[in-house]
C-alpha cells in the first residue's frame, strides 16, 4: 500500500503543478490522470478507459483558480486508483470520483487564500527593489499547492483505502443508482458556467446550433467545430466589410492596418 | 505586420519571456489573480529598461506597476505582456510618456482577450481534443490521452509563442486604434460564436438523463421519453442546462447548485423518474 499511496501523491503533485507551474497543460485532466494512475498502479489498460468516462462527466468543468464547482483532478485519480486497488470496474470509480471532487474543492480554495497573503509580500519585495526576491518567492509558491495535494494523495490511499475497500463491498443500491443519476445531471452545471464564461448578448442561439448539430445529426465533435470555424469567419467578414465601409469615411489608413487584422484573423482562425 | 526588425538582444529577452509564461499561475490567488506571474514575466525586461543602481526608484515603480491585478488565458498571455513590455520601454526613453497607460492597455486587454481565449482553447480546442482522445480511450488506447495532449498543447504552446512577436511588434498604439475601429469587437464576437456553437454540441454528449418513465393507456403502454423525443431530441439534457445557466445567471452560487443537483439525483433516482 506504501508503494501505491506514493504514486498516487506524486500523480497528485504532478497534475497540480502542471497548473501552477506549466500553466496549464491539461496534463490535470481526467482523461491525463487517470490515464497515470493506472499506468503506475499496473492496470493501464483499466486507468485508460476510467479517463474516458471520467473526462466525459468532466468535460465541462474547467476554470482555473476562480470558482471550480468540483475539483475533478483529485477526484479522479482517488476514483481511479480506489477502483484499481479494489479490483472494481468504471462504474466504481465513477461513483467514487463524484463525491471526492465535490469535497475537494475546499483544498483548492485554502491553497489561493493562503497564496493571497503573500500578494503583501511581494509588494514589499517591490518596494525594496528585491528582483531575486519576487523571484524565489514566486517558485516557493509554485511549489506550495502541490506539495499539499501530494500529501493528501499520500494519506487517502494510505489511510482510506482500507475503509474505502469496506465502503465500496457495502454501498447499497439505492445510492450507487443516485450516484449514476448525479454523474449524468452534475456536466449541466459544468456547461452552464462554460456557458456564463462565452456568452454575449445575441449569440445564445448558436449554443442552440451546436446542439441540434450534434443531436439531430449526430455529427462528431470535430465536424462541428469546423463547421462552426466556417461561420465564425464568415461572420467576421461580413462584420470587417461593414466597419471598412464606415472607416473608410472617417480614415484614410485603413488599407494599412487591414493587413495586421488579417493577420491577427488568421493567428485567431487557422490555430486547428 | 510592420516587419520592423527586433534587435538581437530583445528576441533573447522575449525568449526568456516565453519559458517564464510557464509559470504564470504560481502564485494565482484572489487578489492579483495571476499578478505575480505577470511582473515575473516582464522581469528580464525591467532589468535591462533601467540596469543601474540609480534607477532604483523607476525600477520598484515599474514592479509594482507590473504586480498589479492580471488574469488572462495562459495561451494568450504573452500578447498583452510583450505589449507592456514594448511600452515600459518607450516609457523608459520618453520622458513626457504616461506611465498608467501600460496598465490600462493590459486592462483592456484582459476581458476581451480571456472572452476569446476561454472560447477558442477551453470551449473549443480542448473540447474537440478531448472528443477525440475519448473516442479513443474508450477501448483501452493509449494514443488518446497521448492525442488530447498534442492537439491541445501545440495550440497552446504555438499560440503563446507566436504572440510574443505580435505583441512586442504591435505596441500599445494599434490596440487604441483596434478598439476605435472595432476589430477587437469582431474577433471577440467570432470567438463567442464558435465556443457556443461547440459548448452547445457538448451540452449533447455529455449530459445523458433520460426517463424510464412509462404509462398505459387502455391496452397502449406510452415510453415518456419516446414521446419527449419527438417533441425535441435531447429536451431533457438541453432544459436541464439552461435551467442551470439561469440559476448561474441568477447568481446563485455553484455550491449551492451543486447540493440542489444531489437532493435532487437521489430523490429522482429512488422514485425512478430518471435513469
Amino acid at each position: 500500500m506504501f508503494g501505491a499511496a506514493l504514486s498516487v501523491a506524486f500523480v497528485m503533485f504532478l497534475g497540480n503543478i502542471s497548473d501552477s507551474g506549466l500553466s496549464d497543460l491539461m496534463i490535470r485532466r481526467p482523461l491525463v490522470m487517470s490515464t497515470i494512475v493506472g499506468l503506475l498502479l499496473g492496470n493501464l489498460q483499466k486507468g485508460i478507459v476510467m479517463g474516458a468516462s471520467l473526462e466525459v462527466i468532466f468535460l465541462g468543468m474547467s476554470g482555473i483558480g476562480g470558482a471550480m464547482p468540483s475539483d475533478y483532478m483529485t477526484g479522479s485519480i482517488f476514483g481511479t486508483a480506489f477502483a484499481i486497488l479494489n479490483h472494481q470496474g468504471t462504474s466504481v470509480a465513477l461513483s467514487l470520483a463524484i463525491p471526492i471532487s465535490l469535497l475537494a474543492v475546499f483544498v483548492n480554495q485554502l491553497v489561493i487564500f493562503i497564496r493571497g497573503l503573500l500578494v503583501s509580500k511581494f509588494n514589499d519585495l517591490a518596494d525594496k527593489d528585491n528582483i531575486k526576491g519576487i523571484e524565489y518567492l514566486h517558485y516557493a509558491s509554485i511549489f506550495f499547492g502541490p506539495i499539499i495535494y501530494g500529501i493528501i494523495g499520500f494519506l487517502g490511499i494510505f489511510l482510506g483505502n482500507s475503509s474505502i475497500s469496506l465502503l465500496v463491498h457495502s454501498i447499497p443500491n439505492f445510492f450507487m443508482e443516485g450516484l449514476t443519476v448525479l454523474g449524468k445531471i452534475l456536466p449541466a452545471l459544468g456547461i452552464a458556467l462554460l456557458i456564463n464564461m462565452i456568452h454575449e448578448k445575441g449569440n445564445m442561439l448558436y449554443l442552440l446550433l451546436g446542439f441540434l448539430l450534434a443531436s439531430y445529426l449526430k455529427l462528431p465533435l470535430i465536424a462541428i467545430a469546423l463547421f462552426g470555424v466556417i461561420l465564425a469567419v464568415i461572420i467576421a467578414t461580413t462584420d470587417r466589410q461593414i466597419l471598412n465601409n464606415k472607416n473608410l469615411i472617417t480614415d484614410t489608413n485603413f488599407q494599412n492596418k487591414e493587413s495586421n487584422s488579417n493577420l491577427l484573423e488568421e493567428d485567431f482562425f487557422n490555430e486547428q | 505586420m510592420n516587419n520592423k526588425k527586433i534587435e538581437k538582444s530583445n528576441k533573447k529577452l522575449l525568449n526568456q519571456m516565453f519559458w517564464r509564461s510557464f509559470l504564470l499561475q504560481g502564485t494565482w490567488n484572489y487578489i492579483n489573480g495571476a499578478g505575480v506571474g505577470a511582473c515575473y514575466m516582464l522581469i528580464p525586461f525591467i532589468k535591462k529598461i533601467y540596469p543601474n543602481p540609480e534607477d532604483k526608484s523607476k525600477r520598484t515603480a515599474a514592479l509594482k506597476r507590473e504586480l498589479g491585478y492580471f488574469n488572462i488565458t495562459p495561451a494568450l498571455s504573452t500578447f498583452p505582456l510583450s505589449i507592456a513590455a514594448s511600452m515600459e520601454e518607450k516609457n523608459a526613453k520618453l520622458p513626457d510618456f504616461d506611465a498608467t497607460s501600460i496598465n490600462a492597455v493590459k486592462a483592456s486587454l484582459m476581458g476581451p482577450l480571456s472572452g476569446i481565449g476561454d472560447s477558442l482553447f477551453w470551449g473549443t480546442i480542448r473540447v474537440i481534443a478531448a472528443g477525440i482522445g475519448i473516442g479513443l480511450a474508450k477501448t483501452g488506447n493509449i494514443l488518446g490521452p497521448i492525442l488530447f495532449l498534442l492537439i491541445y498543447n501545440v495550440a497552446n504552446i504555438g499560440t503563446r509563442y507566436y504572440c510574443l512577436n505580435l505583441g512586442y511588434n504591435l505596441g500599445g498604439e494599434f490596440i487604441e486604434k483596434a478598439y476605435k475601429n472595432g476589430l477587437i469587437k469582431i474577433l471577440t464576437k467570432s470567438a463567442g460564436i464558435l465556443g457556443m456553437i461547440m459548448v452547445g454540441a457538448m451540452t449533447f454528449s455529455t449530459v445523458t438523463l433520460g426517463t424510464p418513465l412509462k404509462f398505459k393507456m387502455g391496452s397502449m403502454t406510452f415510453k415518456l421519453q419516446s414521446i419527449l423525443d419527438q417533441i425535441m431530441l435531447g429536451i431533457i439534457p438541453l432544459s436541464l442546462t439552461l435551467g442551470c445557466f439561469y440559476l448561474v445567471r441568477k447568481k446563485v452560487s455553484p455550491n449551492k447548485i451543486i447540493i440542489l443537483m444531489v437532493i435532487a439525483a437521489f430523490i429522482l433516482s429512488a422514485f425512478h423518474i430518471v435513469g
